[in-house]
């Protein structure tokens, strides 16, 4: 997985990783959700996605392609890399890598 | 009624009140180090005491309000819409049991404990309880609930942040009568000023309530938004601890006076490094209105943004160069509390409004925001600890019947 998740600029220990993927925006809404994360669009530019019952995020916008993922502040911090490890795998070697229809 | 249908703004003022009680966003950043102020100020105990009296009389009213507000009637009815609203605020749950006169509580994800573990539990052992906020709630709404007048006082017995393993508070009989607060009735619609930058500071703030307007809090009553923990809270708390321990302070020495208020800028500075800091690096910021790139007038324009929308007042930029900076505002928060609550005048004692301008320019100048360096506590300590090249002053106060409140910071 070597940089493609790093931990990112923020005010609490090991919260918000940045998860470089290099997908377009539509398979990235698409393996998300086919990883059992429900999104939600804010203001026409912003998907914010949660997966219950856990309450880690991911956060994307398509516009730039960043993603960042904010791990649940009540995980112990050595699990909180592994939430983003996991988003990396589900976008960069999903388990049904076909692409959606268009 | 429903709870948002409580919800109001001086628009014009960027002020915002829930059943006419003044509310604005804090991190959890901000609300630790203020209440350590608070406790530095005065001694551990007394601050406890007048953290906690503080929370009880500024939820009173708003819990009062809300409860009203919404039509509960039967003290069952009364307590869920305590309850539901402080989760909803971001403060976490509490489950108070309430009797007539008494009661006793249990909190779950509390704000400041859960904060204050996540923040220093792994370096120091605390070994006195951090939430006066859910004891002042606790004893406020056991009296909401049955609306009796009668003062309560609730007591931490255990708090996760001294690694108890849950926080309880037990409710009795006791405590000081509710002091007077402000409350929205108080205030008056102002003519909205404006300064440099102002299309781009109102086109941002619009986004930026809009985004927040829709964020809620999930159901262990945690509000993230931005990458950042916020509370909504009430301003009459945060005035009423920082007012009153000064007030303390000058009854002990004067001389002390300038320490205590140093530190109460220095809150400012702590809130806008972390949260104003934290929203700048956020995906959302770079949704709703583009990465930034670091220009002088960019980031101070951004922050005077964030500030309306976190409710801090229609703050506006009248001077903006490398050495000088004048923030001006009809509207602030704190000065309210000096003009309403106060019995004697606190001109020029916009802590922290005075404190923010300065991190408006210490971000602005002295970050590299093309490194985009952690907001860690050493980053913090680069920039806002060792000598200052900064000083602040306030020339003019809303608290003291001046038309706007005006911070001027300069370079030494």
């Amino acid at each position: 997985m070597g940089d493609a998740v790093t931990q990112e600029a923020g005010c609490v220990r090991a919260f918000l990783w940045n998860v470089d993927h290099g997908l377009p925006g539509a398979l990235v809404l698409a393996r998300l959700e086919a990883a059992g994360w429900q999104g939600k669009l804010f203001a026409g530019a912003l998907w914010i996605f949660a997966r219950e019952p856990a309450y880690d995020k991911v956060v994307f916008v398509p516009a730039t392609g960043r993603l960042q993922v904010r791990v649940d502040m009540a995980r112990p911090y050595e699990e909180r890399r592994g939430v983003a490890e996991d988003v990396h795998r589900a976008l960069c070697e999903p388990a049904d890598p076909a692409p959606p229809v268009a | 009624m429903k709870l948002d249908d409580l919800n109001s703004s001086l628009e014009s003022a960027c002020l915002d009140f829930l059943g006419g009680a003044p509310l604005v966003y804090h991190c959890h950043h901000f609300n630790l180090f203020l209440d350590q102020t608070v406790d530095d100020a005065v001694g551990s105990a007394r601050g406890w005491e007048l953290r906690r009296d503080m929370a009880h009389q500024a939820w009173l009213q708003l819990l009062s309000a809300v409860a009203d507000g919404v039509g509960a009637h039967t003290p069952a009815e009364r307590l869920t819409a305590c309850q539901q609203l402080y989760a909803a605020m971001g403060h976490g749950r509490m489950a108070v049991t309430a009797d007539r006169g008494r009661g006793a509580a249990e909190g779950e994800f509390l704000h400041y404990g859960f904060a204050w573990k996540q923040k220093y539990g792994a370096q120091v052992r605390r070994h006195r309880p951090v939430d006066a906020v859910a004891a002042g709630f606790a004893a406020a709404a056991t009296q909401v609930a049955h609306r009796t007048a009668e003062p309560l006082v609730a007591v931490e017995t255990g708090c996760i942040a001294k690694e108890d393993p849950r926080c309880t508070f037990e409710i009795a009989p006791g405590g000081p009568p509710p002091g007077r607060v402000v409350h929205e009735s108080d205030l008056r619609p102002v003519e909205p000023r404006t300064g440099l930058a102002e299309e781009r500071i109102s086109a941002i703030n619009a986004g930026l309530r809009n985004f927040l307007g829709g964020v809620a809090g999930d159901d262990r009553g945690l509000v993230e938004a931005f990458g950042v923990f916020v509370t909504r809270h009430m301003t009459n708390y945060y005035n009423g601890i920082s007012y009153g321990a000064v007030d303390v302070v000058r009854e002990r020495s004067e001389a002390l006076v300038p320490m205590v208020e140093g530190l109460l800028r220095e809150s400012g500075h702590v809130c806008v490094f972390n949260t104003f800091g934290g929203i700048l690096y956020s995906p959302e910021w770079d949704a709703l209105v583009g990465r930034i790139e670091g220009d002088l007038t960019e980031v101070v324009s951004s922050c005077c943004a964030i500030a309306r929308a976190l409710g801090f007042g229609a703050w506006t930029i009248e001077e903006l160069s490398p050495k000088r900076l004048v923030v001006t505002t009809s509207t602030e928060y704190e000065s309210p509390w000096c003009a309403t609550v106060r019995t004697e005048p606190c001109p020029g004692a916009s802590y922290f409004l005075q404190g923010a301008a300065v991190a408006f320019m210490r971000l602005a100048l002295d970050l590299d925001w093309k490194a985009r360096r952690p907001l860690t506590r050493e980053l913090y300590d680069d920039l806002f600890k060792g000598d200052s090249r900064w000083r602040v002053e306030q020339p003019d106060s809303l608290a003291a019947g001046s038309a706007v409140s005006r911070v001027v910071v300069e370079s030494r």
